[in-house]
């Protein structure tokens, strides 16, 4: 069974979490949908920093949780890349030895840091660079993992709008060179419908399909989500 | 030493604790998402970003040392060359109305324990920021 596969429930105060979904293998699902959604409990769930209280999480056929047999997989055993939504960086490394803090080769490191322009500032500490250099290095210490699955979240929130689309394209040819699998939470519509292959709104913990056809304006039959995804135009403005 | 250093091993935890507890946890997530054993992330991550406090708390306990008085005195008595040190010396020369010789050497720690206090406060304060 290729792909994650996602159905999990967690109470968290008000909010309800009950979602299932599934990403097949190669493609980008967003997660979207307003803040305090639990978009990003979500995505920690599958990465393992949190437990839901029922679900099962599979990828790739292997159970990353089943409460229903007791299985848990820690979160360094699923070997999965995690960007922080704010540049979650090892302030006593360089950028450099940030990513090539758990690389399985240092060469690779190095194809990532030209990939992305990041040599000139290799030496230097994050706390010496911009946003977007962190958020390039924090992608790169991500990738040197060679992780299965990626997950973002809201990677390019704390950008300027020139950084951003030139990170979400890099990031978008870096996915389809290695046929990476991503789940990334974003509340930009824009970033959602550019990235992603499948769009997922999410709001107030559940999957709620309305919600995206009430913010991109369309209306009529059809699927939103995937009409959506066919007619980027409806909400390409920033 | 092993006495003194027992004896003094409180004020060092409390420094070491707050040093530990300020650290961004999600650097310790950070670190298992790549895969660090819990071992791993406190001698890759952990130690390395709590290193002022554990200075601070280091300068702390040697401190204490310094000024400790009754441990010393009944575990290693007072071997000159060997278990006396400064306080004791300072007790003795009191002791034995010596107390220009107790002034001298009571006004020599003063400097010391102040350049200490400056570096625990200094290092405190990047710790904090």
């Amino acid at each position: 069974m290729k792909g994650l596969h996602v159905r999990l429930s967690r109470r968290l105060g008000k909010l309800e979490i009950d979602v299932a979904f599934s990403c097949p293998e190669g493609s980008t699902l967003a997660l979207i949908g307003p803040s305090g959604a639990g978009k990003t409990t979500i995505i920690r769930m599958v990465a393992g920093l949190e437990q839901p209280d029922d679900g099962t999480i599979l990828f790739h056929g292997e159970t990353f949780f089943d409460r229903a047999s007791g299985i848990c997989l820690s979160t360094r055993k699923r070997r999965l890349g995690y960007v922080f939504q704010d540049y979650t960086l090892f302030p006593h490394l360089s950028l450099f030895g940030n990513a090539a803090f758990a690389a399985k080769d240092r060469r690779e490191v190095e194809d990532l840091f030209r990939f992305f322009g990041l040599n000139p500032m290799r030496d230097r500490r994050p706390g010496q660079v911009s946003g977007g250099e962190r958020q390039r290095c924090a992608i790169c210490q991500a990738m040197a993992t060679r992780p299965r699955l990626l997950l973002l979240d809201e990677p390019f929130s704390a950008l300027d709008v020139v950084t951003r689309r030139k990170l979400r394209d890099e990031l978008k040819k870096i996915k389809e060179e290695r046929r990476l699998s991503v789940l990334y939470v974003t509340h930009d519509i824009t970033e959602a419908l550019y990235m992603a292959d499948v769009i997922l709104p999410v709001v107030d913990g559940k999957i709620d399909r309305d919600w995206l056809e009430e913010i991109t304006g369309a209306s009529g039959s059809g699927d939103p989500v995937s009409k959506a995804v066919r007619e980027p135009k409806l909400s390409l403005a920033f | 030493m092993v006495a003194c250093a027992t004896y003094s091993l409180p004020f060092a935890i409390q420094p070491i604790k707050a040093a530990f507890e300020k650290l961004d946890p999600r650097l310790r997530e950070s670190a298992s998402v790549l895969g660090l054993s819990p071992l791993a992330t406190f001698f890759r991550v952990v130690l390395p970003n709590s290193k002022s406090g554990i200075a601070a708390a280091a300068i702390l306990v040697f401190l204490h040392s310094l000024g400790a008085f009754g441990v010393i005195l009944m575990v290693g008595g007072s071997i000159p060359g060997e278990t006396r040190v400064a306080s004791i010396a300072i007790y003795e020369a009191v002791e034995s109305f010596q107390y220009e010789k107790a002034w001298i050497l009571s006004l020599a720690f003063l400097p010391v324990s102040y350049f200490f206090l400056l570096l625990v406060n200094r290092l405190t304060r990047r710790e904090a920021s």
